[in-house]
């Protein structure tokens, strides 16, 4: 497991074998915090680095944990969230981008060492990615406690998670990442669904075709999320049944699925859902939704999306 | 539909696979999506479908489609011949 670590203990252990890695917006604060130069996870690794620190979201860390994976992996990683949302900082997963496809690689040499909370970064992000960053935590939480592959001792804990969730507002608070920790932990465990199988297959057409617009993770995860809860709860009980039996208020967490959604992107996102549906079909993660997921589902999309 | 049928339309949805590729003789090593995860996915399936939850082992053990017929004969859902 990835332990915490606090920054003076991190500061104290900076020497000449550590480097530091960041996004560009990231690089001055980075800088700020270590007095070292800071580096893109496009860089190679120095021979002599014992110590990497990666500062970012979710796509530098997980970069990082690349780079450390196939370049050093005696050297000990630090990932410090500059948002919440992927648990990168913890978890063993990464998402891979092949130039045509997102998947998901599961290995627990990509698992940081340390992480380092810092919550006062999430101020620093934009409102609209702090939106999307809690509808990644809140897609990771609700997928989870109705996957067919969660224990009943890990839907009480996700349900623990989730009636934390409902008490936070869209916007930055210290406590989201933390719950984006444990939500992202969990779902390792069961495993996620269909939202995350649209994220993963729409992420780099949907930004290819719009290149100038945030067509993120994060962002297709708080998109999906209230019409794939829909979906499931037409289909079966499982959803409603677990809110009353772990008492998680299902009049919240509905009022927040639809807070997360925005009609119009996903309009302008249907007909990339209707191109790629058969590889969302075949995405581990729909294959693992709580409900089946037919060929001939794509139309109840596009009918939700016309009511 | 009968259940037969509606078995058949689980399995080519889930399986991802073509009619002219089932069978009701099909079995596990057939199919390439019957990995580990299709073994989910049918036990899934067969909730949705038949109302009828497979235990852990019940959908382990589930290694064709005759299996499957067995199971669920066996808990009083009926296959017409």
């Amino acid at each position: 497991m990835t332990a915490e670590l606090s920054l003076d203990a991190l500061l104290a252990r900076i020497d000449e074998s550590t480097h530091v890695i960041s996004g560009p917006s990231q690089a001055d604060r980075a800088h700020q915090l270590f007095h070292k130069p800071v580096h893109s996870y496009s860089d190679e690794l120095p021979e002599n680095v014992h110590l990497i620190i990666a500062i970012g979201g979710g796509t530098v860390i997980d970069n990082v944990k690349r780079l450390r994976m196939q370049q050093r992996p005696e050297a000990t990683l630090v990932a410090i969230p500059t948002i919440w949302g992927s648990g990168a900082e913890v978890s063993p997963v990464m998402v891979v981008d092949s130039g045509s496809e997102k998947t998901i690689q599961l290995d627990e040499a990509l698992r940081p060492d340390f992480y380092v909370s810092l919550p006062e970064l999430g101020s620093t992000v934009g409102p609209q990615m702090q939106r999307f960053a809690c509808g990644d935590t809140w897609s990771h939480a609700l997928e989870a406690i109705i996957s067919p592959l969660a224990t009943e001792s890990l839907k009480q804990k996700l349900a623990n998670v989730i009636r934390e969730l409902s008490g936070l507002s869209l916007d930055h608070h210290p406590e989201w990442f933390e719950l984006s920790r444990l939500a992202c932990s969990y779902q390792a465990e069961a495993g996620v669904g269909l939202v995350h199988g649209i994220a993963h297959t729409l992420e780099l057409p949907l930004s290819a075709r719009f290149p100038d617009k945030n067509w993120g993770h994060a962002r297709l995860c708080s998109l999906y999320l209230y019409p794939v809860m829909s979906f499931n709860q037409e289909r079966s009980t499982k959803l409603a049944e677990t809110c009353i039996r772990f008492h998680i208020d299902m009049d919240a967490v509905q009022q927040t699925l639809r807070d997360l959604f925005d009609a119009s992107a996903y309009q302008q996102a249907l007909p990339c859902l209707r191109e790629h549906w058969m590889q969302v079909l075949r995405d581990p993660c729909s294959r693992l939704n709580s409900t089946t997921v037919k060929r001939n589902d794509l139309e109840w999309f596009e009918m939700w999306g016309a009511g | 539909m009968e259940n037969r049928e509606k078995l058949k339309e689980l399995m080519l949805d889930i399986l991802l696979i073509d009619e002219d590729e089932f069978s009701f003789e099909l079995k596990r090593e057939d199919v390439e999506t019957w990995d580990s995860l299709g073994v989910v996915s049918v036990a899934v399936g067969i909730q949705d479908t038949f109302g009828y939850h497979p235990s852990t082992d019940e959908a382990t053990a589930l290694d064709s489609v005759d299996k499957i017929i067995e199971l669920l004969e066996s808990n009083g859902i009926q296959f017409e011949q």
